[in-house]
């Protein structure tokens, strides 16, 4: 059977020319039997020494032969004769004497020896399961999943048996002892015989320990060689591929020497070279070996022969496994880690044609320009082909070469690339084809990929166009800083030159700057205006700028509009003529019709007329009200300006008004106006300072006196707090409030000032940072406390003993402008040592998050029937979230529609009115709704007048049709990768989360676990949470007393809260006492315990005590005796020990409940907090609404109310998370994150645990973690991984079946079928499925022909 | 009165600048109409022309400046106009028509950021329409009782 498979040498030399167009369709992993290593091999290698010494030439058959591949540059391989850059290298071989132990395989040869009968070598299941698991095992429906399953029923099964059913030996457990390194396995043959005397009349139980039965490589190695082929199949490995001898090594394959190469190092008493651990590992091994054979066939002492053995054991141990007492690079640490093999060269590889250097901000660059140095655009090419239109330019470029600027460095013909630094350029140019290919320098225009790391999201890699200027740094426009976190202190950025049209074409399609503006996080624009555009802006359209004429014209031309510009009426005609700012902020949009409101940053009150002139109304393109401020050109609002025009005109519209926006801000604040900050910007004012020391005051005086009620004991508890906490929470809830409130009544102090300027319109800093500058820090907070105690009884020797007071535990009134004293110095410190702290180990922790994600979610996209599928083509998710919508095209709250902006624009005539008769009455139900409800809404007011009212049905089919354009625009294209994104997006705003508790639902004294640590609990799915929290809504929410039971009935109540217990030690008895405090459990409404419901739970306990030991007192209700099993003083005290931890009443494992009052609009509800486990108990308590009653306990929930409850309680509480630092995430990336961790049909943790149980690819899973581990197990079970998912794809240097990569030509010219069916096994099951018509399938590259196999794909998906 | 003027009245000015002077260079007065009782809400460049709490003032918003009714802004521009007749011009655009409840509607006008807002009853507003270009004009008639300068 085993020679069945023909190994070919792995490197074989004719592959370089025939091996064209071949295709890597899978990769198999298995077992090569020494045989077939022989074959592979060029040379056995059985000489220990490495040159030959008097030439230093490699020695021949030692592990450096010249036959294994060429040594060096200028030497070529014995081989092939190819040259070093040429040959890949050739494998050798050693034979070694007596076999030995693989180390990666030594755990599977354990199990497998206990599965087999060490006498016959029959695997040990009963022969009546035999058949059935056999079969099982042989299913063609099994996958791997399966079959380690089934495996491990197997191996359970074996190991049970005690005596082999087939030949009656006894069989007992195999145990790996090892000892100083040597690894040794023993038979306990004996360890569970229940057989009879054995043949020489003794009982073997005697003999238990001496009975050790060693197994050496050699006994393991025969007995596996006889195992029979169908025993193989039972216990999972192949009779072809992987047969169980091959396990224990008797050959040891050599690796290329190009692997391992010499370093020659240059001594000055001759030459030495610095050798490679597995050339030095590889040496000894061939030396043990050679003194193993002297040993053997000269005839050594026995014990010689085994101590050689178990060396040369040892290092072929070391030699594939280097860790130990003296570690080395063996192969797999070479394999391991993130700069191994795998994570190290095939996931990621070095690439050619990048660049990288610092960066700088302009203004006057496009946002989709960079600036790039001259140097560098001649120094990275792209390759342009000469055709009959570009020759004479070309040509040119030829000419100037590579020291010229628009030159070309390299000229590549049909038969050779040649330089053009050296030679006669006129001669190259002269000769330039049609055909050849000119690798030319970067010109203005070419597109180039950009990135900043770290690379978290999509957007940190994004395409550009090139500018040349002459600068030795990377410039970009400041509104594309967001997309890539970036600024300016000394940050380097990337370039990358796609190298072939197909992949411009692709870049400029989907990696431009213009198509990225809105993030797929949840639509929200994350290109937009920033810092001192947003202040240049809001500057200009504050009420009170007026220009002359002359200003006005002046200014308008910033805008650089190439059109020519219109002068408005001036606002003001007389008494002189006077043009606004808000005037001139129009000419921005004037080539676009945009109309919306909004309410900006500082607005109040009053709408239109808002005091602040916080209303901002545009009109038709007009500005009409209101100051520009962040909200309106700023990242993050969907509201907005900015988002208006990405939306409604199309990404080229957005980007010309921020390159207009830029260019005036620039120009505004360097000619016209004048930006500065300095010290006087936050020198308090005689008014400010009294404001401040008047609020200090008032706040130490509060502080004092609560203070002081909290020595007096006169504090009221808050609910489920002590004093301390009481009184730690009514001073934080003060004191924050002292900085807040200062920062507040200075904004209002404040005057054209700089900081409050930048404050108001958000261009920079906030209220708090001024406060913190002119009045003062505020309190300092270390793990979300006051600072703690440092010293003896205080925080430092400065303060007396047990202070409480705001000095004395880090509040600090001080401003930096006024300075801070030497405690506040030292508070502050702590504080901020903390905030760095927590950065640097949330990074670490979030990037490891990341990428466990993406390995999770990497090959999930959407199909062409609308499913989201793995690459092994399980469904994930039926309709990508529910509704097959886009998250980066959500206009309003993950709706694609904001309705209320449509109608005010379509009523405001931003479009031509057109009727039509169908487009309502054919637009979703969501829209109709909206327009009935609005005209009824316009209908009600009594106005003679109405039509100055603007009418909602007169546009409403306007409206109805841009809406359902909407809606079907925003449905995700198939293809699209929608698991990367969704890890990109919930993985990205991690760095962002910085705090780690928070008080929950208002609750000052349950603190949640929030942050990062939360998100990485819910993404491992962990058994054991920090904080479980049960939400109980109460069959009757308004009573508090009905409440109060509830909570008291739920909270744990042990024995020795209510009961005082006594030892009675009586002459003829001795017994505990317990006397039950009846008034403390009438008060703790405890109705429900009595010595009878305490006497049963006593029984309950683990206490293990039977009903007469436990006695009702029949004369006293409320006593109870329990007498000891074991009347003996110890049995008595150890009897005392226990019972106050006996619960009495209760669900045991929770550990207290809240009482939680929510009062809105004087409707008081009552519901129940409680801490810690056990949901189902809960849910079944007296007084508890069990259908509304949950917890964010995601394991438990599966348990309790199964998988689809977990998996929204998954989404939930990531969406909890998310909201509580404020981050909005679509709920599409949610839901698939939790289908993804539940499709399985149990939850599966985003971990190797998990991860390995989604998906079978083993090169998958060896790049994520454990990589030896799974490629032994590969091995060991001849695996084979179909190459289908990204990793595997990357790995193997083969496209990505996503995205653009999703498809492919299934009819070419000659109406050939392309094999398409091999990728994607779902299709072809679902042939003649009537959802998938295969001309939908069908691209064909024709122009023409593409739109009518559209329209066919339309007219079929339409009839179905 | 030419027929271009559309809303004419009469005012009382009752406060300037209600919120605390937020703008240096300009004020918003809240006026009250002696024959209409319309309220007006209406900004003011301060700077080129000052307005004092009690003063009387003569506001009329017009299609036009020319006194016939039939010339652009243009045309109008060195003839004897609207303008002559009152101290202080706006131009602008009505951009809102809001219903407050009963027969009480809101017009707003923007001039250029400087906001008007006209209350009244829905007979007296109902000839400005949104989006009509509109001029604002303002006269003195009356100083501040107590004010020295006239």
């Amino acid at each position: 059977m085993s020679t069945t498979r023909r190994v070919s040498k792995l490197v074989d030399g004719s592959a370089g020319s025939e091996g064209f167009g071949k295709k890597i369709k899978e990769v198999g992993f298995g077992l090569l039997s020494p045989e077939e290593m022989s074959r592979v091999a060029e040379v056995e290698c059985c000489n220990r020494e490495l040159y030959q010494m008097p030439s230093r030439n490699p020695a021949r058959y030692g592990c450096l032969d010249m036959r294994l591949g060429a040594a060096n540059k200028a030497t070529t391989c014995e081989t092939c004769r190819k040259r070093m850059d040429q040959c890949a290298g050739h494998f050798g071989v050693v034979q070694l004497v007596l076999p030995v132990f693989h180390a990666g395989y030594l755990k599977h040869v354990l199990t497998l020896l206990q599965c087999l009968c060490k006498t016959c070598s029959r695997a040990l299941v009963k022969p009546t399961e035999r058949e059935s698991l056999l079969r099982r095992m042989r299913s063609p429906a099994a996958d791997a999943l399966r079959k380690a399953s089934l495996f491990k029923r197997v191996v359970e099964r074996c190991k049970v048996v005690s005596t082999c059913p087939y030949c009656g030996s006894a069989n007992g457990p195999v145990k790996k002892i090892s000892n100083q390194g040597v690894v040794k396995l023993a038979h306990d043959k004996f360890k569970a015989w229940k057989g009879g005397l054995d043949d020489d009349g003794e009982c073997p139980h005697h003999e238990k320990l001496r009975a050790m039965q060693y197994l050496n490589p050699l006994d393991v190695r025969r007995l596996f060689e006889r195992a029979s082929d169908d025993d193989c199949e039972l216990l999972w490995s192949s009779p072809a591929q992987s047969r169980p001898e091959h396990l224990v090594v008797s050959s040891l394959l050599v690796p290329p020497t190009s692997i391992r190469p010499s370093v020659a190092v240059d001594t000055p008493g001759g030459g030495g070279s610095n050798e490679d651990d597995l050339t030095v590992k590889l040496q000894e091994i061939i030396d043990v070996n050679a003194a193993l054979r002297q040993a053997v066939t000269k005839g050594g002492s026995t014990k010689m022969v085994l101590d050689t053995w178990a060396f040369l054991q040892m290092q072929v141990g070391q030699f594939i496994n280097g860790e130990g007492k003296k570690p080395i690079r063996g192969l797999c640490q070479r394999l391991k880690g993130k700069t191994g093999r795998f994570r190290g060269n095939l996931s990621g590889k070095r690439v050619d044609f990048s660049g990288r250097t610092v960066i700088s901000p302009d203004p006057n660059l496009s946002i989709d320009e960079v600036g790039t140095p001259r140097h560098v655009a001649s120094t990275m090419t792209f390759p342009e082909r000469v055709n009959a239109l570009n020759i004479d330019k070309v040509r040119q470029l030829v000419l100037n070469g590579p020291k010229i600027y628009p030159g070309a460095n390299y000229v590549e013909t049909a038969s050779m690339k040649r330089s053009l630094q050296y030679g006669d350029r006129r001669k190259v140019a002269k000769e330039l084809k049609i055909g050849d290919i000119v690798e030319r320098h970067l010109l203005n225009g070419d597109l180039v990929l950009f990135n900043r790391q770290p690379s978290l999201h999509k957007l940190s890699i994004m395409a550009h166009r090139v500018r040349v200027k002459e600068a030795r740094t990377f410039s970009f426009n400041e509104c594309v800083c967001a997309p890539y976190n970036a600024d300016f202190d000394g940050d380097e950025m990337n370039m990358h030159v796609p190298q072939t049209h197909e992949a411009r074409a692709e870049a400029d399609e989907l990696m431009r700057v213009a198509a990225n503006v809105c993030t797929p996080r949840n639509g929200e624009p994350l290109v937009a205006a920033t810092q001192d555009f947003i202040t240049a802006s809001f500057l200009m359209t504050t009420k009170d700028t007026f220009y002359h004429r002359e200003q006005y014209c002046a200014l308008a031309t910033y805008f650089d509009s190439r059109d020519s510009i219109k002068v408005p009426k001036p606002a003001i005609l007389k008494p002189r003529r006077l043009w606004t700012g808000k005037q001139l902020f129009s000419l921005l949009v004037s080539t676009e019709t945009l109309s919306f409101e909004l309410k900006e940053r500082n607005y109040s009150s009053g709408l239109d007329a808002c005091p602040n002139d916080g209303y901002v109304v545009f009109r038709r393109s007009m500005l009409l009200a209101g100051n520009i401020a962040k909200k309106t050109i700023g990242d993050g609002s969907k509201r907005g300006l900015i988002y208006s025009l990405f939306r409604d005109h199309g990404p080229a519209a957005a980007a010309r008004c921020m390159n207009r926006l830029a260019r005036m801000a620039a120009r505004y604040l360097g000619y016209h106006y004048g930006f500065s900050i300095g010290i006087s910007d936050v020198a308090p004012t005689r008014a400010v300072q009294t404001l401040k020391e008047g609020l200090l005051k008032s706040g130490s005086e509060e502080a004092e006196a609560l203070i002081a009620t909290f020595r007096d004991d006169r504090l009221p508890l808050k609910p489920g707090c002590d004093a301390l906490q009481s009184l730690e929470s009514e001073l934080a809830g003060l004191l924050g409030s002292v900085r807040e409130k200062a920062g507040k009544n200075l904004m209002s102090h404040l005057r054209a000032n700089a900081a409050s300027v930048m404050a108001t319109c958000g261009s920079k800093g906030s209220a708090i940072n001024i406060s913190q500058m002119i009045a003062c820090l505020g309190q300092q907070a270390v793990d979300g406390k006051r600072i703690a105690n440092g010293f003896v009884k205080r925080t430092l020797p400065h303060f007396p003993v047990d202070a409480l007071g705001p000095q004395a535990r880090g509040f600090v009134g001080n401003s930096f402008y006024s300075g801070l004293t030497a405690t506040e110095f030292f508070f502050h410190t702590m504080g901020g040592r903390e905030g760095l702290v927590d950065t640097a180990v949330k990074t670490a922790q979030t990037g490891y998050m990341a990428r466990r994600l993406m390995k999770a979610l990497e090959d999930l996209s959407l199909h062409y029937d609308g499913t989201v599928r793995n690459s092994e083509s399980a469904i994930v998710q039926l309709v990508y979230g529910d509704d097959g919508l886009d998250p980066s095209c959500m206009e309003a709250n993950d709706r694609p529609v904001d309705m209320d902006r449509l109608l005010y624009r379509v009523q405001a005539g931003d479009y031509p009115n057109q009727r039509t008769a169908t487009a309502t009455a054919t637009a979703p139900e969501e829209i109709r709704d909206y327009l009935k409800k609005k005209e009824e809404e316009r209908r009600k007011a009594p106005l003679e007048h109405l039509d100055n009212i603007p009418s909602v049905a007169e546009h409403a089919s306007t409206f109805a049709r841009i809406a359902t354009d909407k809606v079907s625009r925003s449905r995700v294209q198939p293809g699209e990768a929608v698991g990367a994104i969704g890890a990109q997006c919930i993985s990205e705003p991690g760095t962002q989360m910085t705090l780690k508790t928070f008080h929950f639902a208002g609750v000052a004294s349950m603190n949640v676990t929030l942050g990062v640590p939360r998100l990485t609990e819910i993404i491992n799915a962990a058994k054991s949470i920090s904080t479980p929290i049960i939400t109980a809504t109460l069959d009757n929410p308004k009573s508090e007393v009905s409440a109060r039971l509830v909570k008291a009935r739920i909270e744990r109540t042990t024995l020795g809260e209510i009961a005082t217990l006594h030892q009675v030690y009586a002459p003829d008895s001795v017994y505990i006492l317990a006397q039950i405090d009846a008034r403390l459990v009438a008060e703790l409404h405890l109705v429900q315990i009595t010595s009878r419901s305490v006497r049963a739970a006593i029984l309950r306990s683990k206490l293990k005590l039977r009903a007469e030991h436990v006695l009702l007192n029949p004369d006293h209700a409320h006593a109870l005796r329990i007498v000891p099993p074991d009347p003996s003083f110890f049995g008595m005290q150890t009897l005392k020990a226990a019972l106050p931890d006996v619960v009495v009443d209760g669900v045991p494992s929770v550990n207290r409940a809240v009482l939680n009052k929510n009062d809105d609009n004087n409707n008081v509800v009552y519901n129940l907090l409680v801490e810690g486990y056990g949901l189902e108990d809960v849910m079944a308590a007296d007084g508890i609404n069990g259908r509304e009653t949950t917890t964010n306990h995601v394991a438990e929930v599966e348990s309790t109310l199964g998988i689809e409850a977990a998996r929204s309680t998954i989404s939930n509480e990531i969406s909890y998370i998310m909201s509580a630092y404020g981050i909005g995430i679509d709920q599409r990336h949610l839901s698939l994150l939790s289908d993804v961790m539940t499709f399985k049909g149990m939850v599966l943790g985003i971990t190797r645990f998990g991860i390995s149980k989604m998906r079978e690819s083993v090169l998958m899973l060896a790049s994520f973690e454990r990589t030896t581990d799974h490629l032994f197990d590969a091995a060991v079970h001849s695996r084979t991984d179909s190459i289908v998912g990204v990793s595997e794809c990357i790995i193997m240097g083969i496209p990505i079946p996503l995205g653009s990569g999703a498809f492919k030509l299934l009819n070419d010219d000659d109406g050939k079928r392309g094999d398409d069916d091999k990728k994607h096994p779902h299709q072809k099951r679902n042939n003649g499925h009537p959802t998938i018509p295969t001309t939908r399938r069908r691209l064909i590259m024709n122009h023409d022909a593409a739109a009518d196999a559209a329209k066919a794909a339309a007219a079929a998906s339409s009839s179905s | 009165m030419s027929n271009n003027i559309i809303f004419h009245d009469e005012f009382m000015v009752e406060k300037v600048n209600p919120d605390g002077k937020k703008f240096e260079k300009v004020s918003r007065l809240i006026c009250k109409g002696i024959l209409y009782e319309v309220e007006l809400l209406v900004d003011i460049n301060s700077e080129i022309f000052e307005i004092k709490v009690e003063e009387k003032l003569g506001v009329a918003i017009a299609r036009n400046l020319s006194l016939d009714g039939s010339e652009t802004y243009e045309q109008v521009v060195g003839k004897p106009s609207l303008l002559d007749q009152y101290d202080y011009a706006m131009h602008g655009v009505a951009y809102k028509y809001k219903h407050v409840e009963g027969s009480t509607v809101e017009v707003h006008v923007s001039h250029g950021g400087l906001l008007a807002r006209l209350k009244g009853d829905e007979r007296h507003l109902a000839g400005i329409k949104v989006d009509d270009e509109v001029y604002t004009l303002i006269r003195r008639i009356e100083a501040a009782p107590g004010s020295s300068s006239a």
